[in-house]
């Protein structure tokens, strides 16, 4: 008899497995980003996917942006800025372990807040942490930051994704084998997809959905079909498919609508003779019908831009209508300029679908005036190569999501290579203001200073529209950054 | 074998048949599960990629049509985009295809006939693209205004007539890479069947072998229980029962084998004749004690405890019915004592009781009543023949001397006789006997005096 109940038990067991293995699976979610990230280290690349994936969910900040795009303490539980605004003080969180068992304290914050200032970083993003002068270390739980001059933008920006910490004995790994301090241990990366799961040992309230597997589908036909065949749990940047009115029929699918810091730029090479002269740029600005482009979103209608400044900041000037859609005015412009009926310009379009039917509006529009264009398409890995890092394009279309990131006109080594010495000290002045109303007139004046300039063309704000199943909760409506917090999600 | 051995060796069988079950059935479970997850990994994924690399294939034609109407150059190179996007991920669809199904002639069919495909796409490309160019010429005017360019009418034609050619080698492309993917379909759909039948098969026999493993596991668990009924619970049961018994018999016992049990059961059978023994012993030893209660250590006669006894517990009786009492005492004891010692006066004693118990009439109680005096009751018939009997005894006493060593010893007894007073009561009758002995010794002793039935006899106290 007994031996009996231990054959039950045993089948028990076997079917108990079973069903906590279903359960397992049934938590997971899939996620679709459509750009391949050059590498998973977020404080070594402008590429958005990687922050995208990895930041709040592998690696975290001493603080951290939420939803509505506030500062809120991550792994500083709470920091005190000094009179004077040249000091601030962190005080972390204790018990916190990165994913491979190191302990994280003082020592590792100062180590990543020092590889992030240091002169020589990779990291794309540390121009905005240039006034940190010194890290101290107090004592294991806090460290002071020394600025050379008072940031109120500061505690912000160590929430963004290139101030992650990370580990002295894992950072340099950290590209293919990232270890953080976030709710989500890596797990692997093969072709196109990458899977994530729980972290055991995570400090905070483990998160309900157990593992994700995000999936990087650069090709639109493939991408809309894993949505349409229902593959696709969670999309955030669903406006511009073409099958974006089906999937907005469907019962499965939700699409939320949400705003974005992304400004879409028609971005020019300054180095490439033709755009040394403003006539050129402001001839481009002219020719391109911005309104006609945004059928490229059947169901949104973003707002146009006419500068690099989004819509949502305070300091926001409305320049959408410095240069209205008129060919003449091109055309003439260009005849000014000795261009007319012979340039020839080449646009290389990063794999996303706004810009690759983005360049198709504008390919029309410059053919329409008189310009000769080729349309080079790209691989994200080899648009971030070639346009971003090497700086060998004419014209780019692409959307700048990083927030508030008026200063890429103010760096030397940027992709554009507009070099404007009025730009950098108007930007230093931003910089160097601590009164809120003047820093935003000084931001008014650079928003003015770009558009006048013509220094790329300007075109719309990125519309935010998350697809996602109806069942899976808890994602962020807007984007103020690029993050797609797992964290925050559920199944219901 | 022992009852630990055999119980073990049941215990060890039943336990590998069970784990035999249990293996089987995980072994079943994870073939059951690695062919699914071939079936959904490998082989449902194959048809799903080989339905979508068809799906792209045919969707090739609805491109080469968008191409084909393209009014614009928008128009164009979105239709050029979407060939681009479709080959690069027919490419891809393919190269997954070849890493699930191990490569073969086949693929190269694919590849020869998408690569003839986009190749035509992209001469319709150029041509589409001259066609638009040579129409907005001819709508604009290029060249005479007013009137169509004869020479752009020309080309135009020329154009259209190439577009014409390439279409039609479009249509058999495309029909080429729909017949070179649809095999991979039609092979892979082949392979699941496949696979779903030795499933299948294989399934019904794994529940076949799982059907007789189970019922193994019952037979041996019904053995287990027919063992531990025969060898242990009846048994057991057989020997409570022997226990049980009111006196139990070690013979009754029953030792069957040698194991554990058997050897219990002989313990106890031991212990039961051991306490039978001890019984016995008791008994006797109780036989004894209750003889020398009951006797005279000396004479061997009963004693006056237990004469007094014997009449209390006949005082009823003795009531009813006639008996006589007599007392008897050896003369001049004191003087055998005294010349000869107590040794000799013992013996004389003894030789009184001998000569005395030996002529006593059936029926008659005899007791030594102390010291060398006795006391005799003759109930019932024994009554009339107590005189004589009696009497005769004296005489015998008195007509032997004892001798002790080459010494005579006169020896004498008298005797006091009563029979049974009015009203029956014993101790007046005791009494009126010892009266009469008193009598007989006043007399000259070596007589028997009987009491005479006097006046106040009768209503006398009691």
């Amino acid at each position: 008899m007994i031996r009996l109940s231990t054959l039950k038990m045993a089948l028990a067991s076997l079917c108990l497995v079973m069903l906590v293995d279903h359960a397992a699976a049934s938590d997971a979610v899939q996620v679709e980003l459509q750009l391949q990230p050059p590498h998973l280290d977020p404080t070594q690349t402008a590429s958005a996917t990687t922050a995208e994936a990895m930041h709040l969910n592998v690696f975290q900040g001493l603080t951290r942006i939420d939803r509505e795009g506030r500062v809120q303490p991550a792994l500083a539980r709470h920091w005190a800025v000094a009179d004077d605004g040249r000091s601030i003080r962190f005080e972390l969180r204790r018990g916190v372990l990165f994913h491979d068992g190191e302990v994280f304290d003082a020592h590792s914050a100062a180590f990543s807040l020092e590889r992030l200032v240091n002169e020589t970083s990779d990291n794309p993003q540390h121009h905005l942490f240039q006034a940190i002068q010194a890290v101290e270390v107090i004592d294991e739980d806090e460290i002071e930051l020394i600025l050379s001059r008072a940031d109120a933008l500061l505690p912000f920006r160590l929430g963004l994704s290139a101030a992650v910490m990370v580990h002295p004995a894992s950072a340099g790994d950290n590209r293919q084998q990232p270890v953080g301090t976030g709710p989500y241990r890596f797990v692997g990366w093969r072709d196109d997809t990458l899977h994530l799961e729980v972290f055991d040992g995570y400090w905070g309230q483990r998160p309900p959905i157990s593992e994700a597997v995000f999936h990087f589908t650069a090709n639109r036909l493939e991408l809309e079909n894993g949505l349409n065949e229902g593959l696709i749990d969670i999309y955030p940047d669903g406006s511009s498919l073409g099958s974006y009115l089906q999937l907005a029929q469907r019962h499965d699918y939700v699409i939320e609508d949400g705003i974005s810091e992304g400004e879409v730029i028609l971005a020019l090479n300054h180095a490439h003779a033709p755009f040394a002269d403003r006539r050129v740029r402001r001839a481009l600005a002219h020719a391109i019908d911005r309104q006609a482009m945004l059928d490229i979103y059947p169901g949104n209608k973003p707002p146009l831009i006419g500068s690099h400044f989004s819509p949502l900041h305070p300091a926001y000037v409305d320049l959408a209508d410095r240069y209205p859609h008129d060919r003449e005015r091109a055309r003439a412009l260009l005849e000014e300029a000795g261009v007319a009926d012979s340039l020839a310009l080449t646009l290389s379009l990063p794999p996303t679908i706004y810009a690759e039917l983005g360049g198709l509006y504008v390919a029309s529009d410059l053919e329409a005036v008189g310009i000769k264009v080729e349309l080079e398409r790209l691989t994200w890995g080899e648009w971030l190569s070639q346009v971003f890092t090497r700086h060998d394009y004419q014209m780019t279309l692409v959307s700048h999501v990083e927030p508030l990131d008026i200063d890429i006109y103010a760096r030397d080594d940027y992709y554009f290579n507009y070099h404007s010495a009025e730009f950098r000290a108007l930007w230093q002045a931003i910089e160097s203001t601590a009164d809120e109303a003047k820093r935003h007139r000084l931001m008014a004046r650079a928003q003015r200073l770009l558009a006048d300039e013509a220094v790329n063309v300007f075109l719309f704000m990125k519309p935010h529209q998350s697809i996602r199943k109806t069942g899976l909760k808890g994602a962020w409506g807007n984007s103020p950054i690029p993050a797609l917090v797992l964290e925050e999600l559920y199944w219901e | 074998m022992g009852l630990t051995t055999r119980s073990v060796a049941l215990t060890a069988l039943m336990t590998l048949v069970t784990l035999g079950v249990i293996v089987l059935a995980l072994a079943s479970f994870s073939q059951y599960r690695s062919t699914v997850t071939s079936l959904a990994e490998d082989q449902t994924r194959g048809l799903l990629t080989a339905s979508r690399l068809l799906q792209q294939s045919e969707s090739m034609v609805a491109s080469s049509a968008m191409l084909l109407l393209a009014e614009n150059h928008f128009h164009r190179r979105q239709a050029m985009f979407e060939i681009g996007d479709r080959r690069e991920w027919i490419d891809r669809l393919a190269s997954e295809l070849i890493e699930l199904r191990g490569s073969d002639a086949h693929f190269e069919e694919i590849f020869q006939a998408r690569e003839r495909l986009v190749e035509n796409l992209a001469q319709l490309d150029r041509w589409v693209q001259q066609r638009i160019d040579l129409r907005a010429d001819l709508r604009s005017g290029v060249g005479s205004p007013g009137e169509p360019d004869q020479a752009d009418l020309v080309q135009l034609a020329d154009v259209e007539a190439r577009i014409a050619e390439l279409i039609r080698a479009n249509r058999m492309l495309s029909r080429d890479l729909g017949v070179a993917v649809s095999f991979h379909v039609g092979d892979i759909r082949h392979d699941i069947q496949q696979t779903v039948d030795v499933l299948e098969k294989d399934i019904a026999r794994r529940e076949t072998i799982l059907k007789s493993s189970v019922v193994g596991v019952i037979l041996v668990v019904l053995a287990t229980v027919v063992f531990i009924q025969r060898s242990v619970v009846g048994r057991l049961v057989t020997l409570q029962r022997a226990i049980a018994r009111e006196r139990p018999v070690a013979d009754d016992i029953a030792v069957m084998g040698r194991d554990e049990i058997a050897r219990m059961a002989q313990t106890i059978r031991h212990y039961v004749a051991r306490i039978n023994h001890n019984e016995q012993r008791i008994m006797a030893m109780n036989d004894e004690l209750d003889f020398l209660a009951t006797h005279d250590a000396l004479t061997q006669l009963k004693n006056r405890h237990y004469f007094e006894r014997t009449l209390n517990t006949y005082r009823e009786s003795l009531e009813d019915q006639p008996y006589c009492v007599a007392m008897i005492d050896i003369d001049n004891f004191k003087l055998v004592n005294d010349r000869h010692g107590h040794d000799v006066g013992d013996e004389v004693i003894r030789w009184v009781a001998d000569l005395l118990q030996a002529n006593m009439p059936e029926g008659s109680l005899l007791a030594r009543y102390g010291g060398e005096e006795f006391v005799a009751l003759f109930p019932g018939e024994a009554a009339p023949l107590a005189q004589d009997a009696l009497e005769r005894t004296r005489e015998r006493i008195s007509a032997a001397p004892f001798v002790i060593g080459d010494q005579p010893i006169t020896v004498s007894v008298s005797i006091g006789l009563a029979s049974r007073l009015p009203g029956g009561d014993y101790a007046l009758t005791l009494k009126a006997a010892d009266e009469s002995l008193y009598q007989a010794k006043r007399q000259g002793r070596n007589r028997l005096v009987v009491r005479r039935r006097r006046q106040d006899d009768e209503g006398g106290p009691r």
